[in-house]
């Protein structure tokens, strides 16, 4: 793809993203002529309301990492069969971008959790930590930790791309371990909001199920947007690799 | 921890660590594009051919 309609896609999706995301923070805190903010002041099920809004912004981080990690894993795949190192920057950078959704996606649970999960008789970041779908998410973000650390570590390009690339697709089995694990697990405490097999006692309004797919819409624009600047950098980082080695 | 101040301390960590990461790209991008454009600079210009030698052809010298 020519270099100037990288930088357009790159710069159109940081304004579409920002302003989905003015969007979705307007219609989180006040009402809007398409509905009123949520509010679950009052509810007897719901342990803290304010938290609870995290709703509009921590499965979208989510989902976000988990595009992210999907971008690895096909360029990781695409590097092992063509042991081509184009392939490499796309597949690192993506990482690099994932790691810090989930890094955003696993601090936002763990508070919601903290406030939403309490148990009597057990601390609540145990409740959480031992949670088989956040587990699943612990064990994806350290791969994906190790997959970042191991870069810094191998010297020699081909060696370093060929172990990335092998840790970005073991990486990636987390998401779909993390989509299953709490629709088949009965015991699982972390709900399901959208998409089949989502709980029924985690069902939610049409106006918020909608804001609900504007966040998904703001983070993933914003994903995209990560993704190519991190990109550029890293083409740029190889280039002066390559004129320092000759 | 109160709900008023989890709430407050997830939402600043999404804006935060956004914004922080983009700032933190951009500066790194700017950097390696100084460091590449100095690299430019003071590479040793590319033989030009012999008339445009500032010293002259061989032979030309005064």
């Amino acid at each position: 793809m020519r270099e100037d309609t990288v930088a357009r896609i790159r710069w159109g999706s940081l304004w579409l993203g920002l302003a989905a995301l003015a969007v979705l923070v307007w219609a989180t805190w006040w009402d809007t002529p398409w509905g009123r903010a949520p509010d679950w002041t009052g509810a007897t099920d719901v342990a803290a309301p304010m938290t609870r809004k995290l709703l509009f912004y921590h499965p979208a981080l989510a989902w976000a990492s988990f595009a992210a990690y999907l971008v690895t894993f096909a360029m990781s795949i695409a590097y092992l069969n063509e042991r081509d190192l184009r392939h490499d920057a796309p597949a690192r950078s993506a990482a690099a971008v994932g790691f810090l959704l989930n890094t955003l996606a696993l601090v936002t649970g763990t508070l919601w959790g903290i406030q939403e999960w309490s148990r009597s008789g057990q601390s609540a970041l145990a409740t959480v930590y031992t949670e088989p779908k956040v587990l699943v998410v612990v064990v994806m973000w350290l791969t994906f930790a190790a997959y970042l650390l191991l870069r810094r570590f191998v010297d020699e390009p081909a060696r370093r791309a060929r172990l990335a690339a092998a840790f970005g697709i073991l990486g990636f089995l987390g998401v779909p371990a993390s989509w299953l694990v709490s629709r088949l697990l009965a015991k699982s405490l972390h709900p399901d909001v959208v998409g089949p097999g989502a709980n029924p006692d985690a069902a939610i309004s049409a106006y918020e199920g909608g804001l609900v797919w504007l966040s998904a819409l703001a983070f993933t624009l914003l994903f995209v947007h990560l993704w190519l600047m991190r990109l550029r950098l890293a083409r740029l980082e190889d280039r002066l690799a390559g004129q320092e080695a000759s | 921890m109160d709900d008023a101040t989890t709430a407050t301390l997830a939402f600043a960590s999404i804006f935060a660590g956004l914004a922080g990461y983009w700032l933190r790209i951009r500066l790194a991008t700017s950097r390696m594009e100084r460091r590449l454009g100095r690299r430019h600079e003071t590479a040793p210009a590319p033989p030009t051919g012999k008339g445009k030698n500032p010293e002259g052809p061989e032979g030309t010298r005064e």
